[in-house]
C-alpha cells in the first residue's frame, strides 16, 4: 500500500499489508477458506447457471457424458497406454545417452579460432581486423551483403587519447 | 479395453482430423511434463543453491559480452550497466548501435568514456540484427560470446553459469540462459509470466533431456567462438537468426545446452498488436528453417535432430488442422454437412476433463520447477495463467497459418530488418495513462 500523500498532505495511516509475515500454514489455510467460501457462494447459483445452460441448448450432458461412459473409458485408457508410452520412451532414450556418453566425451577441444581464420570469415584483411578488435570505440560502414567495407576506429584500448585512425578500402 | 480393428476402419477422416488437433497437444504435454521433470532431477535438483550460489571456478577463461541495439536510448542504460556489473574475472562488454535514430549512439559514447570495460561500434547505417552480430562478433576480443538484447538485464552471475557450460564441454557449441519478464502489468503480460516462466521453459527442459532444442533464446544465448566459425556466424536472411543458427549449429553436431539458472530480465509485448507482429515473426523463422533445412535433415547423418524437427512440422501442421475444424465447425452452423465432416459439439465431455486437468497439470509443474526464479510466488502466477493455452493455441494458430504463404511467397532472400518492437505498457508512456 504505497499510495502517494495526497496534494492536501494529509496525515493518514497507511494500512498495514504484510501477509508475508503470516506462517506459509496460516496463509495456505485462509487461502483454502476463502476458496471455500466462493464454492459454497457459486452453489447458490447453481439453478441461475443451469437455466442460463438451458437457454442456450445445453440440456443434453446426459448423451455426451453419461451416455458415453463405456466409450469414454475405452478412449481414456488409449490415451493413458499412449501417455504413459510416450514418457517412458523419451526417459529411456535419456537413459540410453546417460549410459553411451557419460563420461566418453570423444571430441577433443576445438582449437581456439585464429586471427587469420576469423579475418577471412569476416572479409577483411588481418591488419583491419586487429584494428577494428583494437579499437575502443569504432565506426563501420557495411555494403549492401552486409559485410565490413570501411572501418574508423577511435582510440585503441591499450592507447586512450591517440588520435582516431582511418582506413578505407 | 484394446482398440478392435472394425472399429478403427469405422473412423473417418474427420476423426483423425479431431484427435490430431485435440490429442497433438495434450500428448506432447505430458512429453514435456515428464521431460521436465527428468532435466530437474538431473541436472538443477543435485547442484545446491540457486541462481545467487554458482558453483567455484576451476577455469574462467575471458568473454566478451555482445549487445547488439536499434534505438535502444530507453533501456539502453540499464542494459549496460547490469552487463558491466557482471560477476565474472574478466570480460569486455561491446555494443554495437546498428545505425540508431535516436540518441543510442552518444549515449554509447557517453558510457565509453566512464566505463573502461565497454567499447562502442557504431555502424553507419542500419544493417539488421544479424549483421550487428556479426561485426560485433569479429569486434570481440574473446573467444566465447554471450548475446544479449539492448532492453535485457543480466544477472550478476548469468556469465558464469553459461561459461560452466562452454568450458567444460567440447561438445558445446551454445547455452542458452533462462529470460524472466520484466514487466508484467496487463493481463498480457501475467499470462506471458506464466509462459515464459514455465512453458517455454519446460519446453527447452524436455528437448535438453530428448537431446537437442528448437532454438537459443536470442535474448540470451553465450557461444564458443569456434562453433560459430564453423557454421559461418549468423545469417541476415532469416527472420529469426537464433532459431536459424541453433538449427545449423546443432546439424554441425554440436550440443546447445539450457542453463536455467542464467537468468536476465526482459521487457514482451503488452498489446495484442504488438505481441502478434512478436510472435508472426517466429512463426515466419520457423518455417523458414524447415524450409530451407528440410532437406538436408533427410540425411542419416542428421538424425539426432529429427525429434525436434518432426515435433516443429507437426506444429505447423496442426496450426492448419485447428483451422479446418473451426471452418468445419462454423459452416456446420450454417450449411448441412455429409455427417463424416461434421463437428457435431463443442460441449466438453471426458476428453474435455482429460485436456484440461492435464493443461493444470503442465501449469503446476513447470511453475513449480520455475519457483526459485520467481519472487512473487508460483501459485500467484497459476492463477494468472489460465488464459494462456487459449491465447497460446489461437496465436499460434493464426501465425503460422498467416507464415507459411508469406514466407513461401518470398520470392528471395531479403535482410532482416529490426522489427518495431513492442516493450510493454511504462508510466512515462503517455498511451498507457
Amino acid at each position: 500500500m504505497t499510495a502517494q500523500a495526497p496534494e492536501t498532505d494529509l496525515q493518514i495511516p497507511e494500512p498495514i499489508h504484510r501477509p508475508d509475515l503470516q506462517t506459509p500454514i496460516q496463509r495456505g489455510a485462509f487461502a483454502v477458506l476463502s476458496l471455500l467460501g466462493w464454492l459454497a457462494w457459486l452453489y447458490l447459483f447453481v439453478p441461475l447457471l443451469t437455466v442460463l445452460a438451458w437457454a442456450f441448448g445445453v440440456h443434453r450432458f446426459d448423451r455426451y457424458v453419461l451416455g458415453s461412459v463405456g466409450v469414454s473409458a475405452f478412449t481414456l485408457s488409449v490415451y493413458a497406454v499412449i501417455i504413459v508410452a510416450a514418457g517412458l520412451t523419451l526417459v529411456l532414450w535419456a537413459i540410453y545417452n546417460l549410459l553411451r556418453f557419460r563420461g566418453k566425451d570423444r571430441r577433443s577441444p576445438p582449437p581456439t579460432v585464429s586471427e587469420a581464420a576469423l579475418a577471412s570469415a569476416v572479409g577483411l584483411e588481418i591488419t583491419r581486423l586487429r584494428r577494428l578488435r583494437r579499437a575502443r570505440v569504432a565506426w563501420v560502414r557495411c555494403d549492401d551483403l552486409g559485410r565490413i567495407a570501411q572501418i574508423e576506429a577511435g582510440p585503441p584500448v591499450d592507447r586512450a587519447g591517440a588520435e582516431a585512425t582511418r582506413d578505407s578500402s | 479395453m484394446w482398440p478392435d480393428l472394425p472399429r478403427l476402419a469405422s473412423l473417418h477422416a474427420s476423426d483423425v482430423l479431431l484427435g490430431f488437433t485435440f490429442y497433438y497437444p495434450l500428448f506432447m504435454a505430458w512429453v514435456w511434463i515428464v521431460g521436465g521433470l527428468w532435466f530437474y532431477l538431473r541436472h538443477e535438483r543435485p547442484a545446491a543453491g540457486g541462481p545467487a550460489r554458482p558453483p567455484p571456478l576451476d577455469e574462467a577463461p575471458p568473454c566478451s559480452i555482445l549487445i547488439p541495439c536499434f534505438n535502444e536510448e530507453e533501456n539502453l542504460e540499464d542494459t549496460v550497466a547490469y552487463a558491466l556489473r557482471t560477476r565474472y574475472p574478466e570480460f569486455e562488454v561491446v555494443a554495437v548501435d546498428d545505425g540508431s535514430s535516436d540518441a543510442t549512439g552518444p549515449m554509447l559514447d557517453r558510457l565509453a568514456r566512464t566505463h573502461s570495460r565497454l567499447r562502442v561500434i557504431h555502424l553507419t547505417e542500419n544493417q539488421g540484427k544479424a549483421v550487428a552480430l556479426r561485426v560485433g562478433a569479429a569486434a570481440a576480443r574473446h573467444d566465447y560470446l554471450v548475446c544479449i538484447d539492448g532492453d535485457a538485464m543480466l544477472h550478476p552471475h548469468a556469465v558464469r553459469w553459461m561459461m560452466e557450460h562452454l568450458v567444460h564441454g567440447s561438445r558445446v557449441g551454445a547455452v542458452t540462459g533462462n529470460p524472466r519478464i520484466h514487466n508484467r502489468s496487463s493481463l498480457l503480460g501475467k499470462v506471458q509470466v506464466g509462459e515464459f516462466s514455465s512453458i517455454i521453459g519446460l519446453i527447452k527442459r524436455a528437448q535438453r533431456t530428448y537431446g537437442r532444442i528448437f532454438t537459443v533464446s536470442g535474448v540470451i544465448a553465450a557461444f564458443s567462438r569456434a562453433a560459430l566459425q564453423r557454421v559461418g556466424y549468423w545469417n541476415d536472411d532469416m527472420a529469426t537468426e537464433d532459431v536459424d543458427v541453433s538449427w545449423r549449429l546443432q546439424m554441425d553436431h554440436w550440443d546447445i545446452r539450457y542453463e536455467p539458472k542464467a537468468l536476465c530480465y526482459i521487457y514482451m509485448p503488452e498489446t495484442l498488436p504488438g505481441l502478434w507482429r512478436q510472435r508472426l515473426r517466429w512463426a515466419r523463422g520457423g518455417v523458414e528453417v524447415l524450409l530451407r533445412y528440410g532437406r538436408d535433415l533427410l540425411s542419416w547423418r542428421a538424425r539426432r535432430f529429427w525429434g525436434v524437427a518432426l515435433e516443429h512440422l507437426a506444429s505447423v501442421t496442426w496450426s492448419y488442422a485447428m483451422l479446418i475444424v473451426v471452418v468445419l465447425f462454423l459452416l456446420g452452423l450454417v450449411v448441412p454437412l455429409p455427417p463424416e465432416w461434421r463437428i457435431p459439439t463443442l460441449l466438453p465431455t471426458w476428453a474435455g476433463v482429460l485436456l484440461g486437468m492435464t493443461c493444470l497439470i503442465q501449469f503446476l509443474v513447470s511453475l513449480w520447477l520455475d519457483r526459485i526464479y520467481e519472487a512473487s510466488g508460483f501459485l500467484r502466477n497459476f492463477f494468472w495463467v489460465i488464459w494462456y493455452p487459449l491465447l497460446y493455441w489461437v496465436l499460434s494458430m493464426l501465425t503460422v497459418v498467416v507464415a507459411v504463404p508469406g514466407t513461401l511467397l518470398a520470392r528471395r532472400r531479403t535482410r532482416a530488418r529490426w522489427a518495431h518492437v513492442d516493450r510493454g505498457i511504462h508510466a512515462e508512456n503517455p498511451e498507457a495513462k
